[in-house]
């Protein structure tokens, strides 16, 4: 992969540094109409502040680091925008604080370069010193100067941490099935690492984990159930209801730590057919990166 | 005995000894004892691979894993059973001894292990939705098997190796030992039914339960199951006539094999030949043909028949009477191929100086004893060991002792009509 540096991609009249708007709706709006000033976009503005207003914050756009990374592909769009807007006093949202928007605008063709931005900006916000330093250039010739300094090309992949879960949900070892079914559906979640008391983590059960408990293990060796009428796998599992997590358990087979790349973490996922994988540092749970996690913050991100 | 013919026996011990103890796979012991011997010149490579290594053996058994793995898919096996269970009225002790007779029929056309993977999961079920214990229709299948199996040429892998080495015909089989096996099946089922018929007692609620199943369901592809089974019947007439076709097993075997992935083309072959031969059994093979092949080689196994004839004073009649019961109970303890393995070039070479026609009850005395002996004890079979392990996954486990009790008896009842029909027989 050609190292491209951030900093090469950015046009300088779409740099606004001390910007005194505080809403995000009129910073989007701002943006998009400074990039559509200057550069002709094929949609109106309306349909493309509409489209950036319809994903919510939280779903891959704003980064714990402050970063947030409003993006649109466009149709018969040939080019890839940059723009910047730093606004005077961070922003706060539910889903967290803005400190500053790189507004990306591309073609619906390649999404390569896309995903190297999204990159290097996330790795330039946690280099906390460098960070700061840069949201607080005065002049935007400065501003570009010192991002063009930082190593922000783009050779390392981006890794687990950027974009795992970090409000791990978990079940301890001496709580029920029923705690456990319970949790799947109030979160809406397919995986639950087990804790024992002094917080270690011991063990997992994913969804399908849970509702095979149902199914006596003789059925896994026919070739399909579809002559059973009356059989209820889910009696059994209405019984045992009582039962302890530790008892049923499963050993955690597959972990990752928080320097594995995005893309070993997808190529383990489809190897081992998971769709969440926990991630530890240190022996503790320090996230879960999931499919979904996956999917929304980098490939609709 | 010179001094290489004691280091080959002290290497074929070892082996032996990791094979029966399961203390190291028995796969990696055989091939490491085929490539010792090998390596330090107990036979030539050449020699092995060209000569001791029964083709014909390797690829029956290929070709049998192949039409198997396609068969089993198609739901028929389990379709029979659940048939069978619902024409018996949901009647427990109908069921067990319907399913004993159809595991029987079934290991005769296929391998013992194939079959009860199949039957043994689909009659837990059966005994499950009938509230009664799975345990007695666990066990008797797995007898039924290695029963089932004596009967035929392809039945038992023991049967396989000594109808290419004898060059006994699938007939041969049919016509020497396929009504005694069914003799035995009818005893062992009496004998079945005296044992269990007290546990077999179940609700009208619960047979309710098995006249509800809707069998046809389990049939997902019905024209891969006919093809399959048209496939399956050419494959048994190619068989019966397999002499005036001047065909040897394995290239039937393939024939039919062949013609039945070109049907099932859709699913990816590269995964079926991964998955369903069962490659390890095919290594081990060919590891015992080449160690057994050293030992001929180095003039052990000269030795060993011609001690053996010592002992019986040349008496065919009491060689074969001890084959029967050596078999038998060597085959209890330990996997019955590589003992089989060991005793086919000792016959053979007791048919050189008897006459090979002479030698004929032998070859039967070995396939009884050693198929039948696998009832013996729990370790005696795969079959027993795998349907056990399958019950013992849902939550019904059997102990070695539970299992060897039945089939002790069972093996021994067996074994001593065996010997009556040698003897009145073939002398």
């Amino acid at each position: 992969m050609q190292a491209m540096h951030l900093s090469s991609l950015i046009d300088s009249e779409l740099v606004f540094l001390q910007s005194d708007l505080q809403a995000v709706e009129s910073i989007f709006e701002f943006m998009v109409h400074r990039i559509a000033s200057r550069y002709g976009l094929s949609a109106s503005e309306e349909d493309i502040n509409q489209r950036l207003l319809e994903r919510r914050l939280d779903e891959g756009i704003l980064f714990p680091t402050g970063v947030a990374l409003p993006h649109l592909h466009l149709k018969d769009f040939d080019d890839t925008v940059i723009s910047i807007l730093v606004p005077e006093k961070p922003i706060e949202t539910e889903h967290g604080i803005i400190k500053i928007f790189f507004m990306v605008i591309n073609g619906t063709k390649d999404n390569s370069l896309y995903l190297k931005i999204l990159q290097s900006t996330i790795k330039l916000s946690k280099d906390t010193s460098f960070f700061e330093k840069l949201l607080s250039k005065r002049y935007v010739s400065e501003f570009i100067e010192f991002l063009s300094k930082g190593d922000f090309s783009v050779k390392e992949s981006i890794t687990v941490t950027d974009l795992m879960e970090t409000r791990v949900i978990s079940i301890g070892v001496k709580s029920t099935v029923r705690d456990l079914s319970n949790l799947f559906y109030e979160h809406d979640i397919s995986y639950l690492p087990v804790l024992d008391m002094l917080g270690k983590f011991v063990g997992e059960i994913t969804l399908r984990n849970y509702l095979m408990l149902g199914f006596p293990d003789y059925t896994k060796f026919l070739p399909n159930l579809n002559f059973l009428k009356a059989f209820e796998p889910f009696e059994k599992l209405v019984k045992m209801e009582d039962e302890t997590i530790a008892s049923i358990m499963q050993p955690v087979k597959l972990f990752l730590t928080p320097e594995t790349s995005i893309f070993e973490a997808i190529f383990l996922m489809n190897k081992h057919d998971r769709r969440d994988i926990p991630v530890v540092s240190e022996g503790k749970i320090v996230g879960i990166i999931s499919l979904k996690n996956i999917f929304r913050k980098v490939i609709k991100g | 005995m010179d001094k290489q013919m004691i280091i080959a026996i002290a290497i074929f011990t070892a082996c032996y000894f990791f094979i029966a103890t399961e203390k190291i796979n028995k796969i990696v012991v055989a091939l490491a004892g085929a490539v010792t011997y090998i390596s330090f010149g107990f036979i030539s490579q050449n020699l092995a691979f060209s000569h001791y290594i029964d083709w014909n053996v390797i690829f029956l058994l290929i070709g049998m894993m192949i039409m198997v793995g396609i068969i089993k898919g198609t739901g028929l096996f389990e379709y029979v059973a659940i048939f069978l269970a619902k024409k018996a009225k949901g009647n427990p002790k109908k069921i067990l001894l319907m399913l004993f007779f159809i595991t029987g029929i079934f290991s005769a056309l296929l391998d013992n292990v194939t079959t009860v993977v199949i039957i043994t999961p689909i009659s837990i079920l059966i005994a499950v939705e009938m509230g009664i214990s799975p345990i007695p229709f666990v066990i008797t299948q797995a007898i039924a098997s290695n029963i089932g199996g004596t009967a035929t040429l392809i039945g038992d892998p023991p049967n396989v190796m000594i109808g290419s080495a004898a060059g006994i015909s699938f007939m041969g089989f049919i016509e020497n030992l396929a009504l005694f096996v069914f003799f035995n099946m009818l005893v062992s089922a009496v004998v079945i039914y005296l044992f269990f018929r007290k546990q077999l007692v179940v609700s009208n609620e619960r047979r309710a339960r098995i006249m509800e199943f809707q069998e046809k369901h389990l049939i997902t592809d019905k024209g891969l199951l006919q093809y399959s089974v048209v496939v399956f019947i050419i494959f048994i007439c190619l068989l019966f006539f397999q002499e005036a076709l001047h065909l040897h097993a394995a290239t039937i075997a393939l024939f039919a094999a062949t013609a039945l992935m070109i049907r099932a083309r859709k699913v990816n072959i590269d995964h079926f030949l991964n998955n369903e031969i069962e490659w390890g059994t095919i290594l081990f093979f060919i590891g015992l043909f080449v160690m057994v092949g050293a030992l001929e080689e180095v003039k052990v196994i000269e030795l060993l028949s011609d001690k053996i004839m010592h002992i019986t004073q040349g008496s065919l009649k009491a060689t074969a009477l001890s084959m029967v019961w050596t078999a038998g109970i060597a085959s209890a303890f330990i996997d019955n191929i590589p003992f089989v393995a060991t005793m086919i070039p000792m016959i053979k070479n007791i048919g050189l100086s008897a006459g090979t026609e002479n030698v004929m009850p032998l070859w039967w005395a070995l396939s009884l004893g050693a198929c039948f002996g696998g009832n013996g004890t729990l370790i005696g079979a795969s079959a027993n060991v795998i349907s056990v392990g399958i019950s013992k996954k849902s939550n019904y486990p059997i102990s070695f002792l539970t299992f060897t009790k039945y089939g002790a008896i069972i093996t021994f009842i067996n074994l001593v009509f065996s010997t009556i029909f040698i003897v009145w027989k073939y002398f």
